[in-house]
């Protein structure tokens, strides 16, 4: 007698732009993807988990989810449909310098003929977007867009036009040379300041075409700090942050959108599309509990992680949403987890003291 | 088309009917639900692009909430 495995798939969310301890900077989350990768069938995560910058490591069974797009699948009106490749155009900020167009342009033409990827057109947006970051009291990264209606003008060509299926975001960001959250940036500590409007950018381009999105900011080069941490370093190898989001966008799953359908109709599902209710286990830290995505699936996932050692600028803990987790340290304490479950052992069977069965109240005795 | 940052106190209690199981009596708090909730309230400030709770007032039961919001003027 066979049995059919079912396919495991877990979600890591690491909210960018919320300084987590691990994941907050350069890529610094993705030695841990890659671990989660080996022993779930599927991962699913976003582009900050798996870009940093001129550093990538392209997995078969990851799937690079923009986070506007994690939010749709996770509250169930979106679906992720693998691909083998997507067609990718480039949108360049017209605040962008000659120079340091010509440098991300050049990584477009590196990234086909190094590594054959379809990268189709480009654009120059016809007005600078003008990107402004803000950091709120609690002490996120946000941002805003003076001209977001350009990006979106820029990003229709690409996807009319030339029929690209994944769209690159090159904006120039503000320079801050010297500043606090700079320093402590390039040291490994505090909030990245340019994460909040970077997904500011891409969550735009997403909502409207429903495709494959991330975005690379533009900043002339710093001069060399050799305090800078090794979590904050793969940024400093490079002219661009562009490769790792080529890389990434060129096996995005493509979105399907059944949100539109009506109860009369029978609800689309394509073959191998990938729904919320695959997913059997959510990994987030312990006090970034506020977000979109995992408010959806702490519902329907079998197993919901709180990593306590991924410490971030939020205090929204899984309690006081009435989301119950499970409580681990460690990421290796999360991956433990996983293979517990795959292997149909409860988490309490691994403690050395086993309570007797909890009983609990009748519904009628709590009034 | 703009896109502007706001924040806004999102209240536990109440309505219970929209951030508790469709199950009558029951006092669970559902977590979808009050992503939903909190969806719903940001439409008056405009269509939600982003947003997150970053904390919860345990005293009140509120949940703060920062999110940026894309406004057609």
């Amino acid at each position: 007698m066979s049995f059919i495995k079912k396919t495991h798939t877990t979600v890591l969310i690491v909210p960018t732009g919320i300084g987590a301890a691990m994941g907050g900077y350069a890529g610094d989350a993705l030695p841990i993807a890659r671990t989660l990768a080996s022993v779930s069938d599927r991962l699913i995560t976003h582009p900050n988990v798996l870009n940093g910058a001129q550093l990538y490591w392209p997995m078969d069974n990851a799937y690079y989810v923009e986070g506007y797009g994690l939010d749709q699948f996770a509250a169930g009106r979106w679906q992720l449909n693998p691909v083998h490749q997507n067609s990718i155009g480039l949108v360049l900020d017209k605040g962008v310098e000659d120079e340091l167009r010509w440098r991300h342009l050049q990584v477009a033409d590196a990234a086909r003929a190094t590594l054959g990827l379809d990268v189709k057109a480009h654009i120059v947006t016809d007005m600078p977007l003008g990107v402004t970051l803000k950091t709120t009291e609690s002490g996120a990264s946000w941002g805003t867009l003076a001209n977001p209606g350009s990006l979106l003008r820029a990003a229709e060509r690409l996807y009319v036009d030339a029929k690209v299926r994944a769209i690159a975001v090159i904006a120039r960001f503000p320079d801050d040379e010297g500043s606090e959250a700079l320093d402590a940036y390039r040291q490994g500590k505090g909030v990245d300041p340019l994460a909040g409007a970077e997904a500011i950018i891409s969550h735009l381009v997403v909502r409207t075409f429903k495709i494959p999105c991330a975005h690379a900011p533009a900043l002339s080069p710093l001069p060399l700090d050799t305090q800078v941490s090794p979590r904050s370093a793969a940024e400093e190898i490079g002219y661009t942050f562009l490769s790792c989001v080529l890389a990434g966008l060129s096996r995005a799953p493509q979105f399907i959108d059944t949100s539109s359908t009506s109860p009369s109709q029978v609800p689309v599902m394509t073959s191998g599309a990938i729904t919320a209710g695959d997913v059997d286990t959510v990994i987030v830290p312990a006090t970034a509990f506020g977000g979109s995505a995992v408010m959806s699936l702490a519902q329907s996932a079998a197993q919901v992680i709180a990593v306590g050692e991924n410490t971030t600028a939020m205090a929204v803990n899984p309690e006081e949403l009435g989301i119950q987790a499970i409580a681990v340290n460690t990421y290796l304490e999360a991956v433990g987890a996983i293979a517990a479950y795959k292997a149909g052992v409860s988490l309490d069977a691994l403690q050395p003291h086993i309570l007797p069965i909890h009983a609990l109240p009748s519904a009628l005795s709590k009034k | 088309m703009q896109t502007k940052l706001i924040t806004l106190d999102i209240s536990l209690q109440a309505p219970p009917s929209q951030l508790r199981t469709a199950i009558p009596g029951s006092d669970v708090l559902k977590s979808d639900a009050l992503r939903s909730h909190i969806e719903s309230e940001l439409t008056a400030y405009g269509s939600p692009l982003r947003w997150a709770i970053t904390h919860v007032n345990s005293a009140n039961q509120t949940a703060h909430v920062e999110a940026v919001v894309t406004t057609l003027t």
